[in-house]
């Protein structure tokens, strides 16, 4: 290379250096445009909503799909018009007839009609499908029969299209909740018309929902799709209520590391990180309060017990368990700041549901009630966590807890995901720590579980007075009325202690504080079309 | 040399039906299932999908547990069989290679290769002329000050890039470079000026290695015959090193670069997860804990052919470098 190549590639590089150096980060590129960059942690497993089941896939789905009913940016429990513009209900809450948007379209521009919802029903109902939250829509008379093959004839399950904007349901109870319901992404319409054209309704390989194909009916539809790299949406100008829609697109990045996407954040490179590395949390609380959102979230923390194993079948043995856990220095030591709340529930309190207190930390009592049970000490117990270095931590706080205050010596096995979930399904553990996060605002989104042959029970507990008091808050339509009757239940079954609740989640995230309407809410469902900018950095 | 390729694509062929059957029966022997999760999947539903896709046990199979009290992965055999058949027959006719159960629903093995490959490849090739770059070099200086300070140094440098893992080189060129220099991101695959950092991490290891390899090397061509015969007549150091010694003292370098070559193309799941770079690397990882029976499969099956490509390349390029070879093989 001759002097004046050199030159040239020095000028090249130095006025290069100079643009980047004078340009801005691309957050605040990205927030003059419009368009709002998430952190959303991991690669969705897909964007049919009726084969998924996850957080991060509702995360994307609420941007580019809406139910019958929206949630409101600012409140919990709140549903406001979304692909209905009314709602009416029969006087028990068993009859609803849904009045549909008469100017709502799907982003290629065709009415969205009220047969479009009994075709995404009927088509997530379908057994050949293997929809894995098809149970979501049970509520409905004759869903479940259809669902598990009993009837074949979609007809007989009462759900129907009155004509093109009106759509009937008859429930099996009272649901006075069944507008929060229509939220969940279950139960979203899906567009007949393309989903035909892919493949047959019940296909699981139906490709109607990849990116070249998918067409929706939110505030937003699909611009791109790369594996792994991102998914941006951007606005669906045939949105009925496209005016309100204040983002020009939304960015979705798979950031699965926590690290990573802090110094992403920090870094400008995007608006909210979807959480906040415990060891990180004191850094950012310290420097950058005004990033940090520490908000109540829907779900809590639990030690999962194996009431069929020796030992664990004495209740006095499982009270001494959960007498001698000292929450709050659990969080203190486990989450690092995260803001948790010590539980003494299963089901996080809402304004509506007082939850039972039942759960509280006496290392005196658990001596008492250790000694009750008669246990010899012989036996050594095994407490089963994933592989991930949170789950070690929190399963050696526990470990040294019950050690300090039972004199117990509880092993620790450590499995991979996938080896977890198998030995919890098989009841082949004899403590586990496990999670729940509630899908809808209703304390049945963790009561119901517990009942006989549950999926997600897991636990080996069944009660038939627990499930009687079920049967009767699922037939009681006055709101006040069923809550104290599901309380109770809770009750009932906490005080067996075949869980053992430790901390109620908090959602701990970063947000660019630029990001305006983005309220705390206890489901994280923050409604995207409510979504602005504010014009100058506050 | 002719021959010689043949013989390397039979054995390499052979190598790979192998590979397929071993990873075949390895990722069915694992416990487990693709699609349960943490809410449970029902029952009812989680029988369909398993008659989908092949896990539903058949009643043979059930036979055979009752009956003969066969572990179910053992009564399960006949139906891995088949399995196994169909497998072979769809890679070979069809080029398909499965799909994604679970994970990335609606897309096919091939197709997350092909989305994923080509990012995991321009890193690789990026960390590669990086270390070769870096590391041949230094190993050169290395051997002609031989016990020198300059020596020491260089290969104290060398340990340094071998012993300190991409999880920790990483991060600290995130902090300390990415967030000061302002074209530089941390993270996303945005441009080529988002290679930088994720290259050098990357590449840091072999650098390494290839400097002291190339010492090694060198070290012993320096201390031949011919060399000194070239000092004594008075040829430049540089001439000498660059025309005489280098071909010799690369061999070892380059039976390396073969597999290192193939481990640094498809993809390296933490440095993909540090610098959130869409490649192959993580699938490896996420198919194997999420029970991904094809993605596994497929991934090392195009693995296999990376590797053995490279080692192929790096046989052949051997025997162009060593005329002692090249007369060995036509004897």
């Amino acid at each position: 290379m001759n002097k004046r190549s050199w030159s040239v590639l020095f000028l090249l590089l130095s006025s290069g250096f100079l643009i980047s150096c004078k340009s801005k980060k691309p957050a605040e590129v990205a927030a003059d445009d419009g368009i709002l960059i998430l952190g959303n942690s991991n690669e969705p497993k897909g964007l049919d909503p009726h084969l998924v089941s996850g957080v991060l896939e509702n995360n994307i789905l609420r941007s580019m799909f809406e139910g019958l009913a929206g949630d409101h940016p600012s409140k919990d429990g709140v549903a406001i018009p979304g692909a209905a513009e009314r709602w009416e209900h029969s006087a028990d809450f068993k009859q609803w007839t849904f009045y549909l948007q008469p100017e709502a379209r799907w982003s290629d521009g065709c009415p969205v009609n009220a047969h479009d919802f009994t075709y995404a029903f009927q088509r997530i109902l379908s057994p050949d499908l293997g929809g894995p939250y098809a149970e979501m829509l049970y509520y409905i008379e004759g869903a479940e029969d259809f669902n598990k093959g009993k009837i074949k004839d979609f007809g007989q399950v009462k759900v129907w299209a009155e004509d093109d904007l009106t759509l009937k349901l008859v429930l099996n109870n009272p649901m006075p909740f069944l507008p929060e319901i229509t939220k969940h992404f279950t139960w979203f319409p899906v567009p007949k018309h393309i989903v035909n054209k892919h493949g047959a309704m019940d296909d699981r390989g139906n490709l109607w929902s990849k990116a070249e194909n998918i067409v929706s009916n939110g505030p937003f539809k699909m611009k791109s799709h790369v594996l792994t790299h991102s998914i941006e949406v951007e606005r669906n100008e045939y949105y009925w209520d496209a005016k309100q829609v204040k983002l020009n697109g939304i960015r979705f990045l798979p950031v699965s590391n926590a690290y990573t996407e802090a110094r992403m954040f920090k870094d400008g490179l995007i608006h909210k990180a979807y959480g906040i590395p415990s060891e990180l949390r004191a850094h950012f609380y310290e420097n950058y309060p005004e990033w940090v959102r520490a908000e109540g979230d829907y779900g809590t923390r639990f030690i999962r017990v194996n009431v069929t194993k020796p030992s664990l079948n004495n209740i006095h043995f499982r009270k001494a368990l959960a007498l001698s856990i000292d929450r709050q220095l659990y969080i203190d030591t486990v989450r690092q700041g995260g803001g948790e709340k010590a539980a003494y529930s299963l089901t996080p309190p809402t304004e509506d549901y007082q939850p039972p207190k039942v759960f509280y930390f006496d290392p005196e009592e658990a001596k008492k009630s250790l000694e009750k049970s008669g246990f010899d000490g012989k036996q050594t117990l095994t407490l089963m966590v994933t592989d991930s270095d949170t789950a070690k931590r929190a399963a050696e706080v526990l470990q040294g807890m019950w050690r300090k205050h039972l004199g117990l010596n509880i092993r620790i096995s450590t499995f991979d995901w996938a080896t977890y979930l198998q030995r919890q399904h098989s009841l082949d553990y004899d403590l586990c720590i496990a999670g729940w996060l509630g899908d809808f605002l209703d304390p049945t989104t963790f009561l119901t579980m517990w009942t006989k042959g549950n999926g997600n029970n897991n636990t080996g507990w069944f009660s038939e007075p627990y499930e009687a008091l079920l049967d009767k808050a699922a037939n009681t339509a006055d709101p006040a009325k069923r809550f104290s009757i599901l309380a109770e239940a809770e009750k009932l079954f906490l005080e067996d202690t075949a869980i053992i609740p430790v901390f109620w989640f908090t959602k701990m995230y970063l947000l660019d504080p630029r990001v305006k309407n983005w309220n705390p809410l206890l489901l994280g469902n923050n409604p995207y079309k409510f979504i602005e900018f504010s014009t100058k950095p506050e | 040399m002719i021959s010689l390729i043949l013989s390397r694509l039979g054995q390499s062929l052979l190598t790979l039906i192998a590979l397929v059957s071993v990873v075949f029966v390895l990722v069915r022997m694992k416990p487990g299932n693709p699609f349960q999760d943490e809410k449970a999947v029902p029952a009812h539903v989680m029988e369909k999908i398993n008659e989908k896709y092949g896990f539903a046990q058949t009643s043979t199979e059930l036979y055979l547990i009752e009956e003969w009290n066969l572990p179910p992965k053992v009564a399960a055999l006949e139906r891995y069989g088949e399995q196994y058949v169909k497998y072979w027959f769809n890679l070979i006719f069809r080029f398909d290679l499965g799909p994604c159960l679970k994970l990335y629903q609606g897309f096919s093995v091939g197709e997350l290769i092909e989305q994923s490959f080509p990012y995991s490849l321009i890193l690789g090739l990026f960390a590669m002329v990086y270390a070769l770059g870096v590391g041949i070099p230094l190993g050169v200086v290395a051997a002609l000050y031989k016990n020198t300070w300059i020596d020491y140094g260089t290969m104290l440098i060398a340990m340094l890039g071998i012993c300190i893992p991409v999880f920790v080189s990483g991060p600290l060129f995130q902090v300390l470079v990415a967030t000061k220099v302002p074209f530089i991101r941390t993270a996303g695959m945005e441009g080529v000026s988002d290679l930088i950092i994720p290259a050098i991490a990357l590449g840091l290891g072999v650098a390494a290695y290839v400097a002291r390899l190339t010492r090694g090397g060198m070290l012993e061509v320096l201390s031949l015959d011919y060399v000194r015969t070239a000092k004594a007549k008075g040829l430049p150091m540089s001439q000498i090193v660059i025309r005489h010694c280098l071909r010799g003292a690369l061999m070892p370098v380059i039976s390396y670069i073969g597999p290192a070559f193939a481990a640094i193309t498809t993809g390296s799941f933490v440095i993909e997860s540090v610098f959130q770079i869409p490649g192959m690397g993580q699938h490896f990882v996420k198919g194997v804990t999420g029970n991904e029976i094809f993605i596994v499969q497929g991934l090392a099956l195009f693995y296999g052919v990376i590797i053995m490509g490279a080692n192929l390349f790096s046989d052949l390029l051997q025997v162009w470098l060593n005329p002692q070879l090249r007369k060995d093989l036509v004897k």
